[in-house]
C-alpha cells in the first residue's frame, strides 16, 4: 500500500476533525464515540488505503454508533443542502486536479461534471468546512454542492477512475 | 431552612410533578406545579418565587421559551430545566439563555436538591450584598455586570467580560475545549475559576503542568477521582503546546483509553490551554496528529490585555502596595498605561506595578515616570531578567539575520552581489546591515 503524501495526511486529518466536532457538537455521536473512531481513523491512516479513510464510515458502518439514515437528515435539515443519487448518472471526467482520486478519497467528495460555467459535485462530508473550502480553493469555476452517501461517493469516485485511467498507474 | 422559600414545577407529565413537588416539599420548601407554561408566566409575574424548575417539551409554550418570559421580567430568579432528551446543541443553547442547572430525566433527586439549595442560596446572597464594585471575585460581582464569580480577569472591558461568558456557557459541556491564551495572560486563575463552577460532588478539576505529565500522575488522579466518586474529571493543561510528541500521544490515547478506565468509570474532559488556533499549530507541525484529533470543535481565546483599557486601569488602582496601600494615580498616566501594547499583557503589567510598588517614587505617578518605565521595561525587562515571561523575537530573528548574513560574507569573500543574490534581499540593505 503506498504512504500517503503529507499533504493529502493534513487534509484528511482537517477534514475528519471537523466532521466529527460537528457531528458531536449537534448531538448525533458522544465524545466517547468520536474517540473510538478517531482511534480507528488513525490505524486506517496508518494502513495506508485511502479508501477506508473516513470518520463516518467508521461511525455508521464499524462502531455503529451513528445511523446514516440521522446524519443524511441532518445534512437536509441543518446543512439545507439537497441529496443526489448518482448510480444512474454518468459522471463526466473533469479535465483538472479535480478529479486526482487521492483528493477525492481525503474529503469523501467527487466532481461528477459540468454544466454551464458549473462543476456539479457531491460529498459525504458536507457538514466539514474545510472540505469545503479546499474545494472552493482548487475549482477554477463555481461550485454547486449536492449532498450524497458514502456509498454513492465511493461508487462514483470508482466510476470516475475507471473513465479516466487515473488509478491505473497505481495498480 | 428559612421561610417563604417558593418553588414553582412546571409540567405536563403531572406524575413527574407530583413526584417533584413531594421531594421539594418533604425539603421544606413551599412548592406550586402547574402543567401549564402559560399558567406559570403569569403566576411568576404576580408573585414571589425562589426558584424555578420547569420540563422543557410541553404543548403550547416550550421551556425556553417560558424561560425567556420569566428572565426578561425577573431574571433574578434561577431556572432549572429538567428534561427526557438533552443533547449537546439543546445544552449550549440553554446555557446560553442563562439557564442554572439542566438535568436529564431519569434525575437523582438528591443532585437536584442539593443544586437547588445552592442556587436559592446564592441569589439570596446576591440580593443581600448588592453590588460590589471592581469585579473582584465576589459571587456575580456587580461593576463588571457578570451574573458569576470570575476572578482571573477584572471583565470590565467588553473583550474579558465577553471571553468570561463564552467560558461560562461552556462550564458544562461534555467536549474537550481549546482557551488560547496570548502570552502573560493568568491561564492558570482562569482554569481554577472554571473549575470552581463545577458542582464539587459531581465534577473535579486539576490543573496538570506539562512537566507533571505522565502515567504516574494520571493514575494518581483516576484515583483520586475514584475515591471522591465524581462523574465527570476536568484536567487544564496549560501550554499543551509545549508537549513533547510523545507526550502529546500518551494525553491523547492512553491516558484517556487505557489507565483512567481501569481506576474509574467517569469522564475525563481536557481544557487545552494553546498560544494559537488549533490549525494554526497543527499546520506548524506543533501537534500530533493524535492530539489533533482529540482537542474538540471549541475555542475561546483570551483577549490580549491591549484591548482591555478598562481593566488595565482596574489592575493599576487597585494594585496594592506592601503596606496595603493602594498606588496613586495621575490621570495622564492611567491613559498611557491603556495606550501601550503590553506584548506580555497581565505578567508584564504586573511585573511594571511591582516595580512601582517597591520603589521610592512621588505620588501620585506621573505621565514622565510611565513613559520612561515603558521606554525603560521594554527593553530592558525583555531577556536580562531570567523571570520575563516576555520573548524578545525582534532581537532574535535580528541577532539570526546578521550572523546569517556575515556567514554568506565569509562564504562569499566579501562579494556583495553574491550575497544579495543568495539571500535574496537587495544589495543596499546586505551592504547597511553589514556596516552596522
Amino acid at each position: 500500500m503506498p504512504e500517503i503524501s503529507k499533504d493529502h495526511r493534513a487534509l484528511i486529518l482537517r477534514s475528519n476533525r471537523f466532521l466529527a466536532n460537528t457531528l458531536n457538537e449537534n448531538g448525533l455521536v458522544n465524545e466517547d464515540d468520536i474517540d473510538e473512531a478517531n482511534e480507528k481513523l488513525l490505524d486506517a491512516i496508518d494502513a495506508g488505503n485511502l479508501r477506508q479513510i473516513s470518520v463516518l464510515n467508521i461511525l455508521i458502518y464499524d462502531l455503529k454508533k451513528l445511523e446514516e439514515k440521522d446524519y443524511i437528515d441532518f445534512i437536509v435539515k441543518e446543512m439545507k443542502i439537497g441529496l443526489i443519487n448518482l448510480r444512474n448518472y454518468k459522471p463526466r471526467p473533469i479535465a483538472s486536479e479535480m478529479n486526482d482520486p487521492d483528493i477525492c478519497w481525503s474529503t469523501w467528495t467527487v466532481p461528477f461534471d459540468l454544466v454551464g460555467d458549473y462543476y456539479l459535485v457531491a460529498t459525504a462530508y458536507y457538514p466539514s468546512q474545510p472540505v469545503i473550502e479546499y474545494w472552493d480553493s482548487i475549482a477554477d469555476r463555481p461550485i454547486v454542492w449536492y449532498g450524497a452517501s458514502i456509498q454513492c461517493v465511493t461508487e462514483t469516485i470508482d466510476r470516475v477512475i475507471e473513465a479516466t485511467g487515473m488509478g491505473e498507474e497505481e495498480n | 431552612m428559612e421561610e417563604n422559600r417558593r418553588i414553582l414545577i412546571v409540567d405536563d407529565d403531572l406524575d413527574f410533578a407530583s413526584l417533584l413537588s413531594d421531594v421539594f416539599s418533604q425539603a421544606s420548601y413551599d412548592v406550586e406545579v402547574t402543567s401549564d407554561p402559560y399558567e406559570a408566566e403569569k403566576k411568576v409575574l404576580s408573585s414571589d418565587f425562589s426558584l424555578i424548575v420547569t420540563d422543557l417539551r410541553m404543548p403550547g409554550m416550550d421551556g425556553l421559551e417560558l424561560s425567556r418570559k420569566i428572565r426578561s421580567a425577573k431574571p433574578e430568579i434561577p431556572i432549572i430545566m429538567v428534561s427526557g432528551f438533552l443533547d449537546s446543541k439543546n445544552r449550549e443553547k440553554m446555557e446560553a439563555e442563562g439557564i442554572a442547572g439542566l438535568y436529564e430525566k431519569p434525575l437523582s433527586v438528591f443532585s437536584l436538591l442539593k443544586n437547588a439549595a445552592k442556587l436559592i442560596e446564592e441569589n439570596e446572597e446576591k440580593k443581600k450584598n448588592g453590588s460590589q464594585p471592581g469585579g473582584n471575585g465576589d459571587e456575580g460581582s456587580g461593576a463588571n455586570g457578570l451574573d458569576f464569580s470570575f476572578t482571573a480577569l477584572p471583565c470590565l472591558s467588553e473583550p474579558s467580560k465577553s471571553f468570561a461568558q463564552a467560558i461560562h456557557r461552556v462550564r458544562n459541556r461534555k467536549q474537550n475545549l481549546c482557551i488560547i491564551t496570548p502570552p502573560g495572560v493568568p491561564c492558570r486563575a482562569i482554569a481554577e475559576d472554571f473549575f470552581k463552577w463545577f458542582d464539587p460532588e459531581e465534577t473535579g478539576g486539576e490543573i496538570v503542568e506539562p512537566g507533571d505529565l505522565s502515567m504516574d500522575k494520571l493514575t494518581e488522579l483516576a484515583t483520586l477521582a475514584s475515591e471522591k466518586k465524581w462523574s465527570n474529571l476536568t484536567l487544564c493543561i496549560p501550554e499543551t503546546d509545549q508537549l513533547q510528541p510523545s507526550e502529546q500521544k500518551q494525553l491523547a490515547r492512553g491516558a484517556r483509553k487505557g489507565i483512567f478506565r481501569d481506576h474509574w468509570e467517569g469522564h475525563i474532559h481536557f481544557l487545552f490551554m494553546i498560544r494559537t488556533d488549533v490549525e494554526t499549530l497543527y499546520q506548524d507541525g506543533v501537534l500530533t496528529d493524535e492530539l489533533y484529533l482529540s482537542m474538540g470543535g471549541s475555542e475561546i481565546s483570551v483577549p490580549p490585555l491591549r484591548n482591555c483599557p478598562e481593566d488595565i486601569e482596574y489592575l493599576a488602582t487597585n494594585f496594592e502596595t506592601e503596606s496595603g496601600r493602594k498606588l496613586k494615580w495621575d490621570p495622564d498616566a492611567l491613559r498611557l498605561l491603556t495606550k501601550y501594547e503590553w506584548p506580555g499583557n497581565h505578567a508584564e503589567l504586573r511585573k511594571l506595578l511591582v516595580r512601582f510598588q517597591e520603589g521610592d517614587l512621588s505620588e501620585p505617578i506621573g505621565a514622565e515616570e510611565i513613559a520612561r518605565s515603558l521606554g525603560e521595561f521594554s527593553t530592558h525587562s525583555q531577556g536580562k531578567d531570567g523571570n520575563s515571561n516576555i520573548v524578545p523575537l525582534r532581537e532574535t530573528l535580528e541577532d539570526c539575520r546578521d550572523s546569517y548574513l556575515a556567514g554568506l560574507c565569509s562564504l562569499m569573500k566579501n562579494d556583495l552581489d553574491a550575497v544579495a543574490s543568495v539571500a535574496q534581499i537587495p544589495r543596499d540593505l546586505v551592504a547597511n546591515l553589514i556596516n552596522e
